[in-house]
């Protein structure tokens, strides 16, 4: 608690001093709010069958051009009881060969489309199972796939209509194990590739491959290895129907060691795919399914599906969205869940990444 | 195994040194709207290879960044921007292209920019531009503006072509100023009528020509109206005898519908963007726009 306060007031002077010295060092400033209610009949949840009407995480947002060749942005992620820097790092954007770029901090890694990606941003309002690291394990991490890491990347223009991405990482490799101590011969290493292609002109396509390893258990030397593939494409139906179908495969080669350093393999895939229509400007409509083999026995396989639907006021500024999740784990009965997020933000809206 | 692992690095240096080659003499122009991108085609001639980023018949205001879009830009020696706050995203194309030869052209620089805030400007307005209205490529003569800081663009980055396109700004400048004067004639029976549009994107064209934009569709800018903000728009169109309600194919047809049916206010469907980056698209689009009003409200035929 005291910790949070202490992060809070550092905020509050951070603001104070921006403000101060207002002018073209001025950060621009974003921050998002939500208020999450939500039912479910899991048994597992321990609120089975009793509403919940929370204040989700509140992300705070500052970026800023440093100079003509680099960007600085630092994501803070607060809630009620916690306070993280979730990201903070700096890019260089231009001035390299090559169309090389840097980028190094503490950042959401770009392994595949949804991770990078705040879920906030989310139109199904909570991360997929498969995606979520607490829940399938598949990814390293515990919320999310997010580590201290130094990226070179290079955009290659490859004619009018395609461009090839390759980006590496080298990480802290502190997601893909719980200590937290740093031990070089620890690090992790993050490779995409990432083809985008514009189909009949007017489709913008991309499908991207993603690697990642780190060690899993520093004492008794067990890596990870996760592999993935992606996909997503936009189809305008009509001028103001938009289509948004993306779908990602995600395989984990994991050795888990115990406390005699016995080693078992952990051989699991899982997947998810969606779809989320655009319409009238204000609404979406869409449905997301997902499986995966459950962690500790790949036989096993939970599946899920979501349709959900939205409605914004002006773009992100005010969102409504409603979710129904079916959830059929590989024992125990099968559940379902609603959820309802009114979601508000203030500050610029930067443009979306494909 | 050897010789074919050699023969697939070899393969790969070669398709990244030809993906980072100059291609040919001609200048590569990127544009955020293809209007800009047609202007420049017409100052450019044959010199210039043109792309535009916003399709058009999308929404200008809000455009996914593509990383083929930073591609474009990549190889690019020009940036064609709107301005004004309409394309703040180019800046991630811009960025995301890691061009360091890259010149931005902001085509807003000289115009005489209408409905400028006053006071505090926040989101209570809607999603209003800080900067006023940027949908100035509506008014032709500011078409002529535009061109000319292409055509200061141009100079800069071809310096040995400068002739070349002065030649080719003064024939749009002759050109623009005839069409101006033909498309004048065609609405002039509309002159001094009041009209109703869906979002404010049509103020340059009604002050251009002689027409005043006396509500929207839209209660504020982004906002999807209410049916008390429609049941006023009732009332002021047959009050003020509007001549006809001008909406972006982008936006959903219901309201504008409902008014029709309520008032009998005609219907014209038109994007404010021109449909290519073809040298004459530019006009060819005013000359759509002026046909179909004409056409609809009973005006002038060509």
């Amino acid at each position: 608690m005291l910790k949070s306060k202490k992060c809070l007031l550092f905020i509050a002077l951070f603001l104070f001093f921006i403000k101060s010295y207002a002018g073209v060092v001025n950060p621009d400033i974003s921050a998002i709010g939500q208020v999450i209610g939500k039912c479910t009949d899991d048994s597992a949840s321990g609120v089975a069958k009793k509403p919940t009407l929370e204040l989700g995480e509140v992300e705070l947002m500052l970026d800023a051009a440093l100079n003509p060749y680099v960007n600085g942005a630092f994501v803070f992620s607060l809630s009620q009881e916690s306070f993280e820097i979730e990201e903070a790092y700096a890019s260089v954007i231009r001035g390299l060969p090559w169309n090389l770029g840097l980028k190094a901090g503490k950042y959401r890694l770009g392994f595949g489309r949804l991770n990078p990606t705040h879920p906030h941003a989310y139109p199904f309002i909570s991360t997929p199972h498969v995606m979520d690291p607490g829940i399938a394990k598949l990814l390293p991490g515990t919320e999310s796939f997010n580590d201290v890491a130094i990226q070179a990347s290079s955009l290659i223009p490859v004619g009018d209509n395609y461009s090839l991405t390759i980006s590496g990482d080298l990480l802290q490799g502190n997601s893909f194990h719980p200590d937290t101590t740093v031990n070089t011969a620890d690090f992790g290493f993050l490779a995409r590739i990432d083809n985008s292609f514009l189909i009949a002109d007017n489709i913008p396509s991309s499908v991207g491959f993603s690697f990642t390893r780190g060690t899993s258990n520093p004492a008794a030397r067990t890596k990870d290895v996760v592999v993935g593939t992606d996909v997503k494409t936009k189809l305008t139906l009509t001028p103001i129907i938009v289509m948004t179908v993306q779908g990602e495969y995600i395989y984990k080669f994991g050795d888990n060691a115990d406390s005699l350093h016995v080693i078992s393999h952990d051989r699991r895939g899982g997947f998810y795919g969606f779809a989320d229509a655009h319409f009238q400007n204000h609404y979406n409509a869409g449905v997301l399914y997902e499986q995966y083999q459950s962690p500790g026995n790949a036989d096993n396989i939970d599946r899920g599906i979501k349709p959900f639907i939205g409605f914004n006021l002006l773009e992100e500024s005010t969102i409504l969205r409603l979710a129904y999740e079916y959830f059929m784990p590989h024992k125990g009965a099968a559940n379902s869940t609603v959820e309802l997020q009114f979601l508000f933000s203030m500050g610029p809206h930067k443009a979306h990444l494909f | 195994m050897k010789a074919k692992l050699k023969n697939i690095t070899i393969g790969l240096i070669a398709c990244i040194i030809v993906a980072f080659s100059p291609v040919g003499a001609t200048v590569r122009i990127v544009a955020s709207l293809p209007d800009l991108g047609s202007i420049a085609s017409y100052i450019g001639g044959d010199k210039v290879e043109v792309a535009s980023i916003a399709q058009a018949n999308a929404n200008p205001h809000s455009v996914e960044v593509f990383p083929s879009y930073m591609a474009k830009a990549a190889r690019a020696s020009l940036f064609l921007k709107c301005g004004l706050a309409l394309d703040q995203w180019a800046d991630a194309i811009i960025d995301g292209s890691r061009n360091n030869n890259l010149m931005v052209i902001d085509c807003s620089s000289g115009i005489n920019v209408l409905e400028k805030p006053t006071g505090k400007v926040d989101a209570s307005k809607g999603d209003v531009h800080p900067f006023g209205n940027p949908h100035y490529w509506l008014d032709p003569s500011n078409g002529v503006v535009i061109a000319r800081n292409i055509l200061e663009g141009l100079e800069k980055v071809d310096q040995p072509n400068s002739a070349f396109y002065t030649a080719n700004f003064e024939k749009f400048k002759s050109e623009c100023g005839l069409k101006i004067l033909a498309w004048k004639s065609q609405i002039n029976p509309l002159t001094g009528k009041k009209i109703i549009s869906y979002h404010s994107s049509w103020v340059y064209f009604a002050s251009a020509f002689g027409l005043t934009v006396s509500g929207m569709v839209e209660p504020f800018p982004g906002i999807p109206p209410s049916g008390n903000h429609l049941a006023v728009l009732v009332d002021l169109i047959k009050k003020e005898h509007c001549a006809f309600l001008i909406q972006e194919p982008y936006f959903p047809g219901d309201a504008p519908n409902f008014l029709n049916r309520q008032t009998g206010i005609p219907i014209v469907k038109c994007s404010p963007a021109c449909a290519d980056v073809k040298p004459l698209a530019y006009f060819a689009h005013f000359d759509a726009i002026i046909n179909q009003i004409v056409k609809l409200t009973g005006g002038k035929q060509p």
